[in-house]
Order: structure tokens, then sequence, then C-alpha cells
């Protein structure tokens, strides 16, 4: 367990964390079972009964999640509540310690919710189908990742939803009970509900390993619809993860290529050629993996993607001004500085540190995006290979 | 209850009448200074003492995205130097910019004074600013969301500029011209008409000196303040229902409310829309029992939910769904309108204990809280006087405000799959 012990924020942050193997023929009871999880418990037996009891806990929020760790499927229970000295309710801490309980130890599995889950679920899978950024992406992830597990949709499949039981979700249950986790804090705790999680869920320390994407030859897809504007993703393989020498490269590269606000895909294809409204680039770092997303018009997607391996190149050939690299960095930093602003922040990076086996402060970590060349990310950047490429593309004539 | 918020702010009325808002969060590195401008979309007819000026739709956000060059230079790059970050938005009735950094707050809070407060744009900057905005137009477009609450808009209000979009059209933005944007700059930002807020962990008094000397390079240009004119607006919605196609798998629908309600003051005002919104959780949430019924029915199973909006010059309910049954939807929402199902104890003390956690949240919400104090200045309420509002409300005002409210004037727009057109023409 890591309790990070401050009065600085107004609310309390507690998080369960549990890691299993990422396996496409189970994510989707995954996901059902954590809808199911933050939905009901066997005091809180309705969702009427459970929206009440957390609007009263002073709007407390607590729930289930899945994220993706490279290989490895993290599942989270977390839970955001007002510190009790704040709330001067002689009942309130009492109220929050049963709200955490009851998540935590009395689940509610039975078949009629696991019905709603699934139609709620389906819905959910429609919708995201339906947005034109989420598809692209997820056709992108599904080509680039073939054959492992980069390719599989952490929020699960339309086509498993039939074929799942009630027994399948109570398996997870009862695999999660036996899976390892690990429990982390941040604020100013009672002593009940710190002594709750002590005893209950104690935890320690998550131990993964990770492995970069290596793609098959690289492989498109274009799919036509009904839109106002063509949605384009591009993955590329790096070869770099967080324990490689030049992981604080490839985050700067990120941040040059578009993950700030002075990014270099940003400056060309919006401000010079006025392509798009925005483009950004994402890390998927434990899967050593860029994502570059934008919008545009059908009619310019050959100029944007030209335009994109042109700004790649320049980064290879050093072609760009030493001042926007040291804006960048100093962007990286300052968010990093703000860390210490957001209890989930630190939650995060205290987590990072620990998967990865790492003891490396916020200073030591400026320290070494500040110390990042022009010539690393040229070596960085020279890795790149593109993997995979999706767009959504408008009919001809919208 | 009574809470001591985490916060300590300050407030001046400077020589050029801008008006500035600090409040510190001790202990925090992060500083987040917005500028605030009482005037957005809505703003097409604006009275300047006996003058009238008109504006094209779309023209206060148009000009938001040329406001940000200073020194022949996209200020991006001089705020990047300074470690910070910028952004802006433009609303139906006000638009804010604004810079957040976790170094020192100087550089970057002089950037923004000056940049608002200087208006560099050529030929050149507005033609090549019309594609960037004729795409981020296309992407409000394509989202079924945004256009359900549009077209509401377009339905409920006849004369109201609320029914044009922020962007305005595709045809607006392609028309709209440099002298276009210096009037609507020239009427609207003058410093004695701004308010500047800041939520910083640093000093106060320093950041106070430092601005008030800052603002003397910009006094005052205007005689008289700047008056929007909002054109008269019938109670009665303009249309009662519409259909539109796009390229989606499941129908949305939205039942839009046109209300009518009159407050003696901006504190009322947001009473009332508290109780307002208090109860549309109280029926369109999970703590109605039936809203179970209706997930059981699949008459919802996803996006759902109810919002209010009470202001001086408007007033609206929009409630909405992503349904496999939109007519049934509907149906639904005129019995719960109809009926005014008074709020049960339990469910109002849960839900207004929610309210009241969510105004003490928003000490921490650097963004929100300093948006909200702007918008809170130009409409003359104090966001912090939230939970004294929340305090003053009891069951029995929620339930008789819903009694005596008239919720009869209604617009319904429904969005369907564009199967079910070429369905319909099959059928033809």
């Amino acid at each position: 367990m890591k309790v990070i012990k401050t009065e600085k924020f107004i609310e309390n942050t507690i998080s369960v964390r549990w890691f299993t193997d990422l396996d496409r023929k189970t994510i989707t009871a995954w996901n059902l079972l954590c809808a199911l999880l933050s939905a009901r418990t066997e005091k809180f037996n309705t969702r009427q009964s459970k929206a009440a009891a957390d609007a009263h806990a002073y709007g407390a929020r607590i729930g289930y999640g899945i994220m993706g760790y490279g290989e490895k499927l993290m599942i989270e229970c977390r839970i955001s509540y007002i510190r009790a000295d704040l709330v001067q309710d002689d009942h309130y801490e009492q109220e929050i310690l049963t709200l955490l309980d009851q998540s935590l130890n009395h689940p509610l599995l039975t078949e009629q919710f696991l019905q709603e889950a699934k139609y709620l679920l389906k819905n959910r899978l429609i919708y995201l189908d339906q947005d034109p950024d989420s598809r692209a992406l997820r056709e992108a992830l599904k080509i680039a990742g073939k054959g492992n597990h980069l390719s599989i949709s952490m929020q699960g499949y339309l086509e498993d939803l039939d074929g799942i039981e009630l027994a399948d979700v109570q398996s997870c249950y009862q695999m999660l009970k036996n899976l390892p986790c690990q429990t982390l804090m941040v604020g100013k705790f009672g002593q009940a509900i710190t002594d709750m999680l002590e005893t209950q869920y104690p935890g320690k320390p998550l131990m993964a390993k990770w492995q970069a994407l290596v793609s098959e030859p690289f492989a498109e897809t274009t799919l036509e619809r009904e839109i106002s504007q063509s949605s384009l993703v591009q993955i590329y393989e790096t070869g770099v993860l967080p324990q490689h020498e030049d992981y604080f490269a490839l985050l700067v590269l990120n941040g040059l290529l578009g993950a700030s606000s002075v990014s270099l895909l940003f400056e060309i294809i919006r401000e010079q050629h006025s392509y798009c409204y925005s483009i950004n680039t994402n890390l998927i770092r434990f899967d050593g993996a860029l994502v570059i997303s934008t919008g545009t018009d059908r009619k310019h997607l050959p100029d944007v993607k030209r335009l994109i391996q042109e700004v790649i190149a320049d980064v290879v050939m050093q072609n760009y001004d030493e001042e926007t690299l040291e804006s960048v960095k100093m962007e990286i930093c300052d968010g990093m500085a703000g860390q210490k602003d957001s209890p989930t922040s630190m939650m995060e990076q205290q987590f990072l540190n620990e998967i990865l086996a790492r003891q490396i402060g916020v200073d030591q970590i400026m320290e070494n995006i500040q110390s990042v060349t022009k010539e690393d990310l040229a070596r960085v950047a020279s890795r790149l290979k593109l993997a995979a490429s999706a767009q959504l593309v408008q009919k001809e004539g919208e | 209850m009574k809470i001591q918020l985490p916060l300590r702010r300050e407030q001046r009325t400077l020589k050029n009448g801008m008006h500035v808002i600090l409040i510190q969060k001790e202990g925090f590195a992060k500083s987040l200074f917005m500028l605030g401008i009482p005037a957005g979309g809505i703003n097409i007819t604006d009275q300047i003492g006996d003058q009238i000026v008109s504006h094209p739709h779309g023209c206060a956000h148009y000009l938001e995205h040329q406001m940000f060059r200073l020194n022949g230079q996209d200020v991006t790059y001089a705020l990047a130097q300074a470690q910070a970050k910028t952004n802006a938005a433009t609303g139906y009735d006000e638009t804010s910019y604004f810079v957040w950094t976790n170094a020192s707050p100087y550089e970057p809070l002089k950037l923004l004074i000056d940049f608002v407060q200087t208006l560099e744009i050529t030929p050149e900057t507005v033609e090549k600013e019309r594609g960037i905005i004729l795409s981020e137009y296309s992407q409000y477009d394509q989202e079924p969301e945004s256009r359900l609450l549009i077209e509401t808009f377009k339905s409920m209000y006849h004369n109201h500029p609320m029914r044009e979009e922020i962007l305005g059209t595709p045809e607006d933005i392609s028309k709209i011209s440099v002298e276009d944007l210096e009037q609507f700059y020239q009427t609207w930002y003058d410093p004695a008409q701004l308010v500047l807020v800041g939520v910083t962990g640093h000093d106060l008094d320093d950041l106070f000196d430092f601005i008030e000397q800052q603002e003397e390079n910009y006094p005052s240009k205007v005689q008289h303040l700047a008056k929007r004119i909002l054109p008269s607006e019938p109670c009665e919605v303009l249309q009662q229902s519409k259909t539109l196609h796009m390229d989606i798998d499941l129908p949305y629908t939205c039942v839009g409310v046109k209300l009518d309600v009159h407050a003696e003051d901006a504190w009322h005002y947001v009473r009332d829309d508290y109780m307002m919104n208090l109860w549309l959780n109280s029926r369109f949430e999970s703590m109605n029992p039936e809203f179970q019924n209706w997930i059981d029915s699949h008459l919802i199973g996803g996006l759902c939910g109810a919002e209010a909006d009470l202001a001086k010059d408007h007033g609206y309910i929009l409630i909405y769904a992503q349904t496999n049954d939109p007519d049934r939807f509907i149906q639904v929402v005129k019995e719960e309108l109809k009926a005014k199902t008074p709020i049960s104890k339990e469910v109002f003390e849960s839900l207004l204990i929610r309210e009241k956690a969510s105004s003490i949240r928003l000490c921490e919400r650097f963004e929100t809280l300093a948006s909200q104090s702007v918008g809170g200045y130009f409409k003359g309420y104090d966001p912090l006087e939230d939970l004294n509002v929340l305090e003053s409300i009891h069951l029995e005002d929620v339930n008789a405000f819903i009694q005596n409210l008239n919720m009869e004037q209604m617009s319904t727009t429904t969005i369907l799959p564009l199967e079910s057109l070429n369905q319909d023409e099959a059928n033809d």
C-alpha cells in the first residue's frame, strides 16, 4: 500500500488496482464485470439507492474501470470523496467506509443485471463506432497490432456479447479476488478507512514485462461514411519502451511532433496550410507506439499524409529551430511540475515508478527531459516506422 | 453547514476600468489567468451611445481565432518560452482567453494582457484562418450531440440569436472580413469592459501591482460602454417538431422547453436555475425509480440527460437521449413535465448535498473557477455564493417553483439514421 499523505487537496483519492493478462477472449467479460461492480452492491441493490448513497456522501465518485498497460490489463476500483474534515458531518466518514466496503467486497452479480450491462455496453460500442475519430483509432489499432495485444479493443466487442454468460463474469470476479493488487492513496485519511484498507487490501508492487510493437508490413484501411470531414489515424512503431535509454527522447519527440502547443505538425499542417482544426500525437508507451490523429477534408488527405512524412524527415535531418525544441522541453517540464497539484497525477507517477521498478522523482525526470538533444530526437525519429493507417473518409461529393 | 472554502480572494477595479479578481490557492504551483469579454456569438446588434452596430454571425468566434498574434508572431511561441500554454473559448454571450503555467506567472500574464488588448490582423491572416474555422465547423457538424442542440435552439427561437451557431454557417465564415472583425474588436475589447481573473498559488499583492502597472499601457478609449441589443422574442416556440438524418446507428432525440422566467436579480436567477436543475435531476437520473424501467424497456440505454439554463434573456430546458424509440421517449418526457411530480424528502436531501459538494470542489478547478468568475462578474453574480444559494433552497421551494412553471412550449428534434431515410425513399 502506498499512501501519499497531504492536506493540500479538497478530495481524497483511493485506487485499488489489479493486473491480469490482456486477452481478446475475456476483454468483453471484464468490461461487463466492471459495469456490474459499479452499478450496484448488496446493500445498494438498485440504481436508485446506489445513486442516492453516492450523492448523499457529498457526491462521492466510486466505480470500476479498466486500462491497458501493454500486455497487461489493469482493473481499478477508484473512489474520490471530499475530505471528512471539510464536511463537518459526524456520519460522513462512515458513509464513505460503507460505500468503499460495498464496492470492494459486496458485488451483486445476477443474470438480470448482466442482461442490463450487456444492453448498455452494446449501446456504448455502437456509439463509439459511430464517432469517426474513435472508429478510425480502433481500426488503426486493429490492423497495426494484428496478431498481438495492441489490436485488442479495450472497450470489448459487440460480437462477443450474446455468448457471455453469468458464469463467465463470475469467473472474472473470482480471478480478480485472487490476483495480486496494489492500493494507492492520496489525501488525509481517517483511521477507520486506513485500517480497513490495510487489513483487506494491503497491496504489493505489481510486476509486469513489456514488449514493443513489432508490426507486420504496413497495413492500411479506408472506410466511407456520410460525414462532414475525414478522420485519419496513423500508428508508428518506435521500438522504444519506458525502460529504453531513448525513452525521454521519445517523450520529447511526441511533444515536438504533435503533443505540445508549438508542435511541428500543428504549425505546418494547420497554421501554414489551414488543412485542419486539430492534429495531435499520443504515445501508447507500453507498446512503444506513437499515434498521429487529425481531421481534414477528403481532398486534403494526400497532402496531409505527405506533410506528416516531411515533418518526420525534418526531425531526422534536424531541420527545425533549436528554440522550438527548448519550448517543447519546457512545456513537458511544466506539465511535470504541475503533477504536484493533482492527486491523480501524483498517484500515476507513483504507480509508474513501481511497475517500471524504478525510483525516479519529478526533478530527475525534468533533468532527463532537459538533456534531450536534437541528435537524440533524430535517432528516435529515424526509428519511426509507419505500421498502420486508417481513414474514415467523406463520401465523394459530401 | 458553514464551510470555510480553502481559498483567498481579492478584487479591484483599475484606473482604466478593468475589473480584476484574484484568487489564491496556497500551496499550488499552478497559475491560470483569464481575460473575459462580455460579448460572444449572440452579439449581432450592439449599441454604443446612440450608435447601432451590426456584426455577421460567427464574428466573435472568428475574432477569437485571430487574437493570438502579437508583434507579428503567434503568441503561442512566446508563451511556450515562458513555460505557459494558452487557449480561448467563445460562448453565446462572452469570450474568454486564458493562459496557464506552473512556473513564474508574470511573463505569461503580461503576454495575455498584451495580446488580448492588441489587434494585429491583415487580409492574409484572416484568409489563412478561414480554412481552419471551416474545418472546426465540419467537426461540430458531424457530431450528433452538437447538431441536436443547435437544431433544437433553431426550432425554439424565432429571433433570439441563440438560434444561430456560434461559429456561424460556412457561408458566414466565408464572408467575414477584416473590417467586420475590427468593428467587433473596437466595440467590445476596451479595458473598461473587460474582467481579468487569476487563480494562483502566488502572492496576490505582487500580482495586483504587476497588473496595474501593465494596464497603464492600455487606457480606456470609450466614452460609452457597449450594450447588446436583443430582438423581442415571443413566448411560443417557432417549430414544434423536426426530424433530420445523419450517418448514425442509434437515433437521438431532444425535447426543448422554452421558459419564460423572471427573477428580481442575478442571485435569484441562479437560485431558480438550481431549483430547476434539482427537479430535473430527480426525474431524469437514476434517482427516479422510473429511470430503471426506462432502461429495462430499452427506452434509453446510454446517453440520457436533462439540463436547464435560466438567465435574464432566455430560459430553457433540454431533455435528450439516444433511443431506439424517439416517439416514446418524447411521450414519456411530456408526461413527466405535465405530471410535475414533487421531489421526495430523501431524494432532495441527497441531490442538495451533491450540489453543495460540487460547489466545494469548484475551489480546486482552476479553469472552471476562473470561467465562472468571469461569467458571474458579467451577470452580477458571485460564484462563491453558490453554497449560500443552496442553503436557501428548501424542498417546498423547489416543488412550488415547478408547480408554478409553464413547461408547455416544447420543440422536439429527432436525428434518425440514414438507413431510415433510404427506407422511406424506397417505400415512396
